[in-house]
């Protein structure tokens, strides 16, 4: 492959891949608790894991927006597929805002945050979605302050469970083999 | 996504971008009072119905009372009934925007609509792909879910997975090899596309889009309704 100023199309596959194993995680690991934000903890690691694959200004936003595509089409959620959409890109956001901050998250706090803002920007669009709607700001408040618990927490998990997945990809050569292909 | 290339209702005969348009159109309902909004959610119907996805917009209801309940129920608390009404169907007209295009569209349909939307052609190359690749991974993630288990590896799944932390860590064994597997498929992939030409200069692909009057019909009814329920709004 040639080297190229934009992505690579190596690259978009990746990024491709990981979104449908978002989709595709999202239902097999279906945790079976009755808590919102749960299901963040993979696939919002799984965000953070493809920008990780590919260390790119951008790669997480387009890593949210095209597993909101695939979302969309397949496992739309219970705000339709436009907010399906809205929600999987803003979580790419976050996670890109993360790196861009942070740096290359390779430390556990760095991860963490990473989780963190990944399933705190989701929750943000679903709270701006309902204010959008003309709910009132106390009653969106009185929605969104459990929730906001749980996001936190399950951010968090999110953050240990894709570094955690990053280490052993990396230790099992996989980063390695993305960099000689790029 | 349409699985049914024989049996094509009303709207699947129509140009994916026209059905882009007015699935997206709907979303003007959230900024409409209790009467028009209404009007258009009967509008959505008969869409749903034209575009024969009643089932997928069933079971979107269905998934959405209970947020729709809660919805409800807290603006009913703090702001009243009218409002906790609105607020509601506001929430319903949100879930039904892009249903009709998303119901309806064909992963053939979508390369053309999404670069008629200026993505740049890797990036609706790739979510082509990606639709295409579902039900593959789905296939891949189970291999790799029955390996792990022959090998004495406990598998997270339904009740047994109520752990809050242990079932993410559980399921990391499991997560890293279909990591690895997407990761080497996506490079063959990649590898077979550039093989086959994607990417050369003058590649062209087929012009399957078209606007006909079957779509010019449809824009004209659906946004003379909506700008009469905007009219009847104001």
């Amino acid at each position: 492959m040639t080297r190229e100023r934009g992505y690579s199309l190596f690259q978009i596959m990746v990024l491709a891949s990981v979104a449908v194993l978002i989709v595709v995680l999202k239902v097999a690991l279906k945790v079976p608790l009755k808590m919102p934000g749960h299901s963040g903890v993979f696939w919002v690691a799984l965000l953070y894991l493809g920008r990780s694959l590919v260390p790119r200004r951008g790669a997480g936003a387009l890593a949210g927006l095209m597993s909101g595509m695939v979302a969309a089409f397949m496992v739309p959620g219970g705000r339709g597929p436009l907010g399906t959409l809205l929600q999987y890109f803003a979580a790419g956001c976050g996670v890109e805002a993360a790196f861009l901050v942070l740096g290359d998250c390779r430390s556990w706090w760095r991860a963490l945050l990473a989780g963190l803002a990944g399933n705190w920007t989701k929750l943000l669009v679903k709270s701006a979605l309902d204010l959008a709607m003309g709910m009132p700001v106390a009653a969106a408040l009185a929605i969104i302050a459990y929730p906001l618990l749980t996001h936190t927490v399950f951010g968090l998990v999110a953050g240990a469970v894709g570094l955690s997945v990053r280490r052993a990809l990396e230790r099992a050569g996989l980063f390695a083999f993305i960099g000689e292909r790029v | 996504m349409s699985a049914r290339p024989d049996r094509a209702s009303a709207m699947e005969r129509t140009d994916p971008r026209t059905r882009f348009v007015v699935g997206l159109s709907v979303a003007v309902g959230v900024a409409l009072p209790l009467a028009p909004a209404l009007c258009l959610l009967c509008g959505i119907a008969v869409l749903v119905v034209l575009s024969g996805s009643v089932d997928y917009a069933l079971r979107q209801l269905k998934r959405l009372w209970v947020p729709v309940l809660i919805v409800f129920a807290v603006n009913w608390v703090v702001a009243g009934p009218y409002l906790a009404t609105l607020v509601s169907v506001r929430v319903l007209l949100l879930s039904q925007a892009l249903v009709v295009f998303s119901a309806t569209i064909r992963i053939n349909e979508l390369y053309h609509t999404l670069r008629w939307m200026r993505l740049p052609p890797r990036i609706a190359f790739g979510t082509t792909v990606a639709l295409h690749s579902v039900e593959l991974m789905r296939i891949e993630w189970r291999r790799v879910r029955d390996a792990q288990r022959a090998r004495g590896i406990d598998v997270p799944s339904g009740k047994k997975a109520i752990g809050l932390l242990s079932a993410p860590c559980r399921a990391i064994p499991l997560v890293v090899p279909a990591v690895s597997l997407a990761v080497h498929r996506a490079w063959h992939v990649t590898e077979a596309a550039v093989l086959r030409g994607f990417g050369a200069p003058q590649a062209t692909g087929p012009a399957m889009l078209g606007f006909s009057w079957r779509d010019a019909l449809l824009v004209l009814v659906w946004f003379g309704f909506i700008g009469a329920t905007l009219r009847y709004a104001a």
